[in-house]
């Protein structure tokens, strides 16, 4: 199936293609009779499209919400968004004519830059981090890994009933205290701060393995068969639910990532296009 | 003494009630027999504050109780007052068990024993039954019941609930929350409910919410009115018996159907389907002289036609003859005809005119004609179009249409049928059909047929064998007579197979092909011992050909997804067609050559099989148009989402994260817009559709949120939700905060109703399914199954 990079055989790439070789070509023959810069007929030609251009990129967040309009589809105008969006990076350069300073004209042009470079990075995420969030859930998907964890855990606790107190408490406290998700930088890191209590103390439980270690532990003690099966099922329950856990933690990474990059790029959009005005307000003021 | 009335009513629904009613004020002796202790016992099971529409809105009210659109309380209310005011003699907790004697001189036997006679009977019991009842001494206590109102009139009470079906399980998981539940299973599992409900109960067992007692059996119920408790519950269990003091007992052991007794009074049904309807005149007399039959039992489901049959059968009874108070309706529906007759002699014309009709009884046809449209066309009018999804059934009054197949043209006269082939298979239109000279057409919806093949039987046999006919015609033999395929057609076969029914295996001799005339079906190879799917072929297409052609053994097995019936033609039968119709071999041959490449092709594909079972298994088999998400290209920004719910008043019709997934395919919860749509089975203002070009099912205004849709769509696809506001502008949103961003619009104020809302395939919508436009990076598709092996193989 087609994917928002290819769509419609690359027609947005030869478009921005053509747009930077031809715009760049110009540039090197270029000849204005002082240092090339952004006041020059062909600067100001390169500024109007690159303002256009980053009006109209910005105006893809209209488009992705405007649900009735039947202008192309969503992934067209991502396809373009990509594509336009990084000969913004070609365009605009030419614009500045390498001249930078500290000045709001450089401060637009970083924030840019910022816009496109995350861009890029969002890019990334959505090509590669859905094929890799594919092939971590394996065949079924999150929802289902959430209930055969509910599903072990009440195995767990049925089997649970009828052992010692102390491991049975064991037991129900690492279940009640296994930790998964948390606040966006416990989801980012997919650490496993899960924990247990045994014998009124607190230990890390990471992937299980605290409490796996207590079973396996109690297993080379026990004598009675019955209870050894018991027990062996327990851990295998226990292995179960790490391997649940597991996927689940890199499924939550992944989907804050597929995210994350839009908090840093939206909003630098739109500081951006602040700082474009003042560029643009400044230069037909003060030049 | 016996008691002596002229009419005997028997069940106080609407029908009833209207007929007792009008029977009082015209001072007939009469009595009103009820099996329950209250009034219309179908719409108290109604939830509380529930809004009972009054459909069909075009139909006049005829009946002295007032009924108009409201809540469950204010009518039932209504009612009870009309009763009162006109002095009705109506008997509660009077279950009639038999009847005997002849019109003038019937005997009633209730279940007291007690003897009722009557001259004449009306029988308005409806289709809903009573609760089957405990059966144990003591099952009489007022803390025993059969349904369950509201679940938070009960706190700290101890419960038994007996029964193992889905109500028995909902009823246990909501009370348990706040009471002591117990649940009585006479099995030692809860092999009849629903995965969910399955679910929900092995979760309260475990957490310990409800205790259920397995392998066991009520046996009685003591009463106890000195104690905190007001009964004991003894239940018999496999070591022997346990007594649970109790507040209430609830049983929800299902309910009997009403056609057993029914039955045992004489009246006949024409067949053995559970949907058919007993034979009545247009009087709605039924096959026993002075019995009548009236509302959802004689096939009136809604209220207002119950209640305006209750007032005339009570006229019919006294021999006068009004017109139905549909008759305007008809007389509307008729008036732009070129006769100059009446109602009752255009009905009658139209079915001594189309054979299809003529075995129907007068007030079956009434009802037909109800639903239909008559058109009159002049010459050379597109009536549909190939490959139309549309599927009513028509029927030619006058004149003569043209129907095209490639570059033939057909011509069908006066008396004669066209549609049959979508009506049956709910594929799309196999040929155009364009009227003729002065041409008068009938045309009749989809479920109004359905329900007319279900109860009528020659109209069943009649239409199946045309459609054989024209099946065999348009497959195989397009420029053979029909009185030359009449042989071949003769010995064609209807079969039927259930899901996942094998209809012929690999390695089997070949004996014969089919046509596939509903369903669907897989064709499956072994490949290291094991059946692998490699493709799925949908109705309207033939499977088993190779086989006979090349006279060997079959070559895959091929198993039914759904249920799916086929039109099998044997060896012999085949070879016949070969010779009558000389391009057939070279034309069938080609298309073997192609299934051979195709399944060569998908050999090599391991996966595509495990994916191609795991679509059947969600029931795509049956789908017509289904959304489908590529994992590999989701980043989960529930764009469809939204777009579906900006585009559809507020309300998204799908669901991105729920439902299954298989490597890389995902099933969101969303409308596939089934073949034979299960949505569309029960709706009693027939609001859902199947639309044109697209297919899609969708519900109208007309939903009156009874809520059957919902219960019967096997995916979970319907919702029922409260109108929304109109959402503000998107820019308004945006800079000024003001409303609601798109998508999130608020419920709309004041009393309205929840109705039902599914997938439309966006058929308003310029540009089409909003979801798969809104997808960023093309992960949302809409598929339809010819194509499930593209998006398998991606």
């Amino acid at each position: 199936m087609e994917q928002f990079l290819s769509y419609a055989n690359g027609r947005y790439l030869k478009v921005s293609l053509f747009l930077s070789v031809f715009l760049s070509i110009i540039y090197v023959m270029h000849e204005p009779g002082q240092p090339k810069n952004g006041g020059t007929w062909f600067g100001y030609t390169l500024g109007t499209i690159s303002a256009v251009l980053i009006i109209w990129l910005m105006y893809f967040g209209r488009r992705k919400r405007d649900y009735f309009s039947t202008l192309g589809t969503v992934k067209g105008w991502l396809s373009a968004h990509v594509y336009l969006g990084s000969s913004l990076l070609i365009l605009a350069t030419l614009h500045t004519g390498f001249q930078f300073g500290l000045n709001v004209h450089t401060l637009a042009y970083a924030l840019m830059c910022i816009a496109i470079f995350s861009g890029f990075y969002g890019a990334w995420t959505y090509v590669y981090l859905p094929i890799k969030k594919r092939e971590n859930l394996k065949t079924i998907s999150a929802e289902e890994y959430y209930l055969s964890i509910e599903d072990v855990d009440r195995q767990i606790i049925k089997l649970a009933k009828d052992l010692p107190e102390s491991l049975s408490l064991m037991i129900n406290s690492a279940i009640e205290r296994t930790e998964i998700g948390g606040n966006l930088l416990e989801q980012l890191s997919a650490e496993d701060k899960s924990c247990l209590i045994y014998k009124d103390e607190l230990y890390a439980n990471v992937d299980q393995s605290g409490c796996i270690h207590l079973l396996v532990e109690e297993l080379s003690k026990v004598t009675e068969q019955q209870r050894a099966v018991q027990l062996k099922q327990i851990i295998d329950l226990f292995g179960r639910r790490k391997k649940s856990l597991k996927i689940l933690r890199y499924h939550i990474k992944t989907n804050v990532l597929l995210k994350l990059w839009l908090n840093i790029h939206v909003p630098v959009s739109f500081a951006l296009l602040a700082a474009l005005m003042a560029h643009i307000l400044s230069v037909f003021i003060y030049w | 003494m016996t008691e002596q009335y002229k009419i005997v009513v028997i069940g106080a629904g609407p029908g009833g009630i209207s007929a007792a009613t009008h029977a009082a004020e015209l001072n007939i002796s009469h009595v009103l027999l009820e099996a329950s202790p209250k009034i219309a016992n179908t719409i108290q099971k109604y939830q509380k504050g529930k809004h009972v529409m009054a459909e069909p809105s075009i139909l006049p009210l005829r009946s002295p109780i007032a009924f108009e659109a409201g809540k469950r309380e204010a009518i039932l209310d209504e009612w009870q007052q009309g009763l009162l005011q006109n002095k009705v003699n109506i008997k509660y907790n009077a279950a009639v068990v038999n009847i005997d004697g002849e019109k003038g001189d019937y005997k009633i036997t209730l279940a007291d024993s007690s003897v009722i006679q009557a001259e004449f009977i009306i029988l308005g019991i409806g289709v809903q039954g009573n609760p089957r009842k405990l059966g144990v001494t003591g099952d009489d206590a007022d803390f025993v019941q059969y349904t369950l109102d509201n679940p938070d009139d009960h706190k700290n009470e101890t419960i038994v609930i007996v029964g193992a079906g889905d109500a028995a399980i909902e009823n246990a998981v909501v009370l348990a929350s706040n009471n002591k539940v117990f649940i009585v299973n006479r099995r030692d599992e809860f092999a009849r409910a629903k995965e969910g409900n399955l679910n929900l109960i092995t979760a309260a067992i475990d957490k310990g919410d409800v205790e259920c007692c397995y392998n066991t059996n009520p046996h009685s119920i003591e009463l106890t009115p000195e104690q905190e408790k007001p009964g004991i519950f003894v239940l018999k269990t496999a070591s022997g018996e346990i007594k649970i003091p109790v507040d209430r007992i609830i049983a929800r052991l299902g309910a009997i159907p009403p056609r057993a007794l029914v039955e045992s009074f004489g009246i006949e049904f024409p067949n053995s389907d559970p949907n058919s309807i007993p034979v009545l005149s247009a009087k709605y007399e039924s096959n026993v002289p002075g019995i009548y039959v009236i509302g959802a039992l004689g096939g009136y489901p809604l209220i207002k036609q119950a209640m305006n049959q209750g007032y005339e059968v009570v006229e019919y009874i006294l021999g006068n003859n009004i017109n139905p108070a549909d008759h305007p309706l008809l007389e509307n529906k008729l008036e732009h005809l070129p006769f100059d007759l009446g109602v009752d002699e255009i009905l009658s014309l139209m079915q001594t005119e189309i054979p299809v009709f003529t075995p129907l009884s007068a007030l079956t046809f009434r009802e037909l004609m109800l639903d239909s449209q008559v058109h009159v066309f002049e010459p050379n009018i597109e009536i549909f179009k190939k490959n139309d999804y549309t599927n009513s059934f028509y029927t030619i009054l006058q004149g003569e249409v043209n129907i095209v197949i490639g570059d033939r043209v057909i011509k069908s006269t006066q008396g004669n049928f066209f549609g049959e082939m979508s009506l049956i298979s709910g594929r799309r239109r196999s040929a155009t059909v364009l009227s003729g000279e002065s041409c008068i057409v009938i045309e009749t919806p989809r479920r109004t047929m359905i329900k007319l093949i279900t109860s009528v039987d020659a109209v069943k046999r009649v239409l199946d064998e045309t459609f054989i006919t024209r099946t065999i015609q348009a497959k195989f033999a397009p420029k053979v007579t029909i009185e030359e395929l009449q042989p071949i057609v003769s010995k064609a076969k209807l079969n039927q197979y259930s899901a996942n029914e094998v209809l012929f295996a690999e390695g089997d001799e070949a004996n014969c092909l089919h046509v596939i005339r509903s369903g669907s079906v897989t064709v499956s190879k072994k490949v290291a011992g094991k059946d692998i799917p490699m493709t799925y072929v949908a109705a309207n297409n033939v499977v088993g050909e190779m086989g006979i052609l090349g006279n060997t053994v079959r070559s895959a097995t091929i198993t039914a997804t759904v249920k799916t019936e086929t039109i099998s033609i044997d060896s012999d039968s085949f070879n016949d067609l070969l010779a009558k119709s000389p391009t057939l071999r070279a034309t069938m041959e080609l298309e073997v050559q192609k299934r051979h490449l195709e399944n060569t092709k998908l050999e090599s594909e391991s996966e595509t099989g495990d994916i191609l079972s795991f679509l059947m298994q969600q029931g795509l088999g049956e789908a017509t148009d289904v959304l489908l998400i590529n994992e590999d290209t989701c980043v989960g920004c529930d764009n469809c989402e939204t777009a579906c719910a900006a585009t559809h008043g507020g309300t998204s019709r799908l669901n991105r994260k729920a439902g299954p997934t298989f490597a890389h395919v995902h099933v969101p919860t969303s409308c596939r817009h089934c073949e034979d749509p299960s949505c569309m089975k029960d709706c009693p203002p027939d609001a859902i559709h199947r639309g044109g070009l697209g297919g899609e099912v969708f519900i109208d205004d007309s939903c009156i949120g009874c809520g059957n849709c919902e219960r019967n769509c096997p995916y979970g696809v319907i919702q029922m939700e409260y109108p929304k506001e109109k959402n503000s502008s998107f820019w308004n949103w945006m800079f000024f905060n003001a409303g609601e961003q798109p998508g999130e619009n608020k419920v709309k104020e004041g009393d309205n109703i929840k109705k039902a809302v599914k997938c439309d395939m966006c058929k308003d919508i310029d540009g089409g399914a909003a979801c798969v436009r809104a997808c960023p990076t093309g992960a949302a598709n809409r598929v339809s199954p010819e194509n499930f092996i593209n998006v398998v193989n991606i």
